[in-house]
């Protein structure tokens, strides 16, 4: 499958807005998580806690399925192919590895804003700094990797080159 | 992010001194290698910390649940037990 050149463009702008997009609330979300774990006024924890609930239900969640999604497709549609380079595959196995711990981590996110609003001190919550800080990590790992795209090619993607090779190459004369 | 402007590149002969071989599949590069290691070895401390504790109790019932599962019994028992 291969996308016409303005159908590519589409796909790549929605793919390139998504994940920077994601990335981008990811570090808000970090600076929020600071303020809840670290914060003394209990009115800024507690507004810390209530922000974090929401960015993560209606900002985080939406652009992380979105960007694992257009990625994927994004992947298919051009030459480079998903599990042809190391690079694409490292990407979407650390999308799809930080996708999954963020679907698993928005119930404790929630439980935290319900628990902060209830009227309990909410300095006394514990935060979710490990995630966030792990969370922010993989997503610019992804974003140096597309970036500067390093070398190197999967057997997989060794054996369609191959194969491609074997293709445009001309028949023999006889 | 996925502008092609190299998609049939192959480095393995960037990473190593021999001549590649034509006929065999190239190794994996040397920066592979080391994110392995690497996720490797947070793999292993993510399994200590949860296989020891030192992490504590994971999951989102770890702040709230404990309230709930009290304010549950003590209107369960001034209810008559009915609850």
């Amino acid at each position: 499958m291969r996308f016409a050149p303005g159908m590519r463009k589409v796909v790549l702008l929605t793919h390139v807005t998504t994940s920077v997009g994601w990335l981008g609330a990811v570090l808000a979300y970090l600076a929020l998580d600071i303020t809840a774990t670290t914060g003394h006024d209990v009115e800024t924890v507690r507004a810390a806690y209530v922000a974090m609930g929401v960015m993560t239900s209606y900002v985080i969640v939406p652009l992380a399925l979105a960007s694992v999604l257009i990625g994927v497709v994004n992947a298919l549609g051009t030459p480079w192919g998903l599990l042809r380079h190391y690079w694409v595959l490292i990407k979407l196995l650390l999308t799809a590895f930080a996708a999954t711990v963020l679907l698993i981590e928005v119930s404790t996110v929630r439980h935290l804003a319900d628990a902060a609003v209830s009227g309990a001190d909410p300095r006394e919550l514990p935060g979710t700094l490990l995630h966030s800080v792990g969370g922010s990590v993989a997503l610019l790992l992804v974003m140096v990797l597309s970036v500067y795209k390093p070398r190197g090619v999967t057997r997989y993607g060794w054996r369609r080159q191959q194969a491609q090779r074997r293709e445009q190459r001309p028949a023999p004369v006889r | 992010m996925s502008t092609p402007s190299r998609p049939s590149g192959d480095d393995t002969a960037a990473t190593s001194d021999r001549e590649p071989d034509p006929d065999t599949p190239p190794g994996a590069p040397r920066w592979v290698k080391v994110l392995a290691v690497i996720a490797g070895v947070l793999a292993l401390l993510a399994l200590i910390v949860v296989l020891t504790g030192l992490g504590g109790e994971h999951g989102p019932g770890r702040h709230t649940g404990a309230g709930v599962t009290v304010g549950v019994t003590t209107v369960g028992t001034v209810g008559g037990g009915e609850v």
